[in-house]
């Protein structure tokens, strides 16, 4: 009679949550190692290096996630363990969402900057042309028509090139505040998991 | 005698505001608790007098962008008020109000870095009030009443009508000037004017000719009459309680009108442009050109709103009956 219902009582009578405890701390080390190469050398008034850092984290983020769901798994039975956690995964996934003021407040003023550039050099450009207009024995092989031209092809590229820079600020700005507001939110919610798993 | 009396009456009620805020100071400061909210509604308060700036400007340019925050308050503010015993009945766990601690005490701590920015501000302002509401209801109230909580959210933004607008080039460019040309010039070869399109410049003439072309820009491209008629249309829907089918209804055809009524205000500042002058195109370019379009489009959109609204109210009816 035993033998009849050995295959649902083996398959009951392991615990996943030993499998679980491995591949999440595992999870978890692996972003530890990948947060402490990224941060290291830190150069936080730098304005590259906080960008560069925050897509970086954003983008290894849904590991921290996996792991940390993994490990909450393996410690349902531990009440204390598992509350500790919660609380962990909850203030973090609030840090989450508050980092992402900061990305969008450092997009915003790498956007400027970028701007700014452009002006700076189109206006060089510009000025230059000017000159040669208002002394054409300067550039002898060249037409007043064609410096018209010139001036007005400059302008309208300079346009173009400022509409790619905002939208590729914008959309690397959006993918990283995306992926933040997301893991975040989703600590939130595993830290709410945690702190009271529904019974069934 | 009567300004002996008046003054003491001032007085008396200088001395009652007086103990009145400092019973609040105190109940300010009595808890943890109450000390972080407080400086959560600090926050708030710094900025408040931007959003008034914001409004204030809205308002008296005739504007209705602010209309849009206001009833999008009340009509936040009203789910939550009616459900106020049920949210009182449920305190917050203990961890959910530490999540909503971090939230305000850490949107109070990005507030100086953002000084710069109204946007940013306005985005640590939604920051710092959903944790207020966390801190007090738990996280219950955003899966209990998200529409709710979203309404209010929204309407911390100071200029929604700027956001959609920014939203709405970012992700489609110049598609809406284009295709507003493009109608423009249907409507114009049809009327059988000699007309040519290019992108979203549009020319009286049988070739491009930059004497007689208007550029349709992003101000002209009917998204500015279109978005605050889709909040309209989302508050009338809500505040006469109509399904969420009959509220799609309502923002489809308001949008639908507004760019339908957008095709001839372009055709008319072609003609200004290309034929009557300078002064005529800048008289129906300006506010008082706008209005009579927007005063004809609202009328429409006013009897067209009121017979869906009252077509499901008639066959609430029926089915009763």
């Amino acid at each position: 009679m035993t033998t009849l219902s050995s295959p649902n009582s083996y398959v009951g009578s392991y615990n996943p949550k030993g499998l679980c405890q491995i591949v999440g701390l595992a999870c978890l080390a692996g972003f530890v190692v990948d947060l402490f190469v990224i941060t290291f050398p830190p150069n936080l008034g730098a304005l590259q290096w906080r960008i560069a850092f925050i897509q970086q984290v954003s983008d290894r983020s849904i590991i921290l996630l996996f792991g940390l769901a993994l490990v909450m798994y393996s410690l349902l039975d531990f009440r204390q363990l598992r509350r500790r956690l919660a609380m962990f995964c909850l203030i973090l996934g609030a840090v989450f969402c508050l980092s992402s003021i900061l990305v969008i407040r450092d997009g915003i003023t790498f956007q400027q900057e970028a701007l700014k550039n452009i002006n700076n050099q189109a206006s060089q450009v510009q000025s230059q042309i000017q000159k040669a207009q208002s002394n054409p024995s300067s550039v002898p092989n060249v037409t007043p028509d064609q410096l018209t031209q010139l001036s007005s092809a400059l302008s309208s590229q300079v346009n173009t090139l400022k509409e790619n820079a905002k939208t590729t600020t914008l959309r690397t700005g959006v993918s990283s505040v995306g992926n933040l507001i997301i893991v975040g939110l989703a600590l939130i919610g595993l830290g709410q998991y945690g702190a009271r798993p529904p019974k069934n | 005698m009567a300004q002996g009396k008046s003054e003491s009456r001032l007085e008396t009620f200088g001395r009652k505001l007086g103990q009145r805020l400092q019973t609040l100071l105190k109940t300010a400061c009595r808890t943890n608790h109450n000390r972080i909210v407080t400086c959560g509604l600090l926050v708030l308060l710094c900025f408040f007098p931007t959003w008034c700036r914001f409004a204030w400007r809205s308002i008296s340019s005739g504007g209705s962008g602010f209309l849009l925050n206001a009833g999008f308050i009340y009509l936040g503010l009203d789910i939550l008020w009616k459900n106020r015993q049920q949210l009182m009945a449920e305190p917050a766990p203990q961890e959910e109000r530490v999540l909503g601690y971090v939230l305000i005490l850490g949107g109070a701590a990005c507030f100086p870095l953002c000084l710069a920015s109204v946007s940013l501000q306005a985005l640590i302002c939604v920051v710092v009030l959903l944790g207020i509401a966390i801190c007090n209801w738990g996280i219950a109230i955003v899966q209990k009443h998200p529409l709710a909580i979203a309404l209010i959210l929204v309407s911390v933004y100071p200029d929604l009508g700027f956001l959609g607008n920014t939203l709405r080039r970012t992700l489609t460019g110049k598609q809406l000037e284009i295709l507003m040309a493009w109608l423009g010039g249907v409507a114009l070869s049809a009327i059988g004017q000699p007309v040519s399109v290019e992108g979203p410049i549009l020319s009286l003439s049988t070739t491009i000719d930059p004497k007689k072309a208007v550029e349709v820009a992003s101000g002209c491209s009917g998204f500015d009459m279109a978005f605050p008629i889709a909040g309209f249309g989302l508050i009338m829907g809500m505040f006469f309680k109509q399904s969420w089918r009959k509220i799609a209804a309502l923002i489809a055809i308001g949008v639908a009108l507004a760019l339908a009524f957008n095709v001839p205000r372009i055709m008319l500042l072609a003609f200004a442009v290309v034929y009557w002058g300078k002064d005529s195109f800048e008289f129906w370019h300006g506010p008082i050109g706008g209005q009579i379009f927007a005063t004809i489009m609202l009328t429409m959109y006013y009897y067209i709103a009121m017979a869906i609204i009252s077509s499901q109210s008639q066959s609430h009816k029926n089915s009763n009956s």
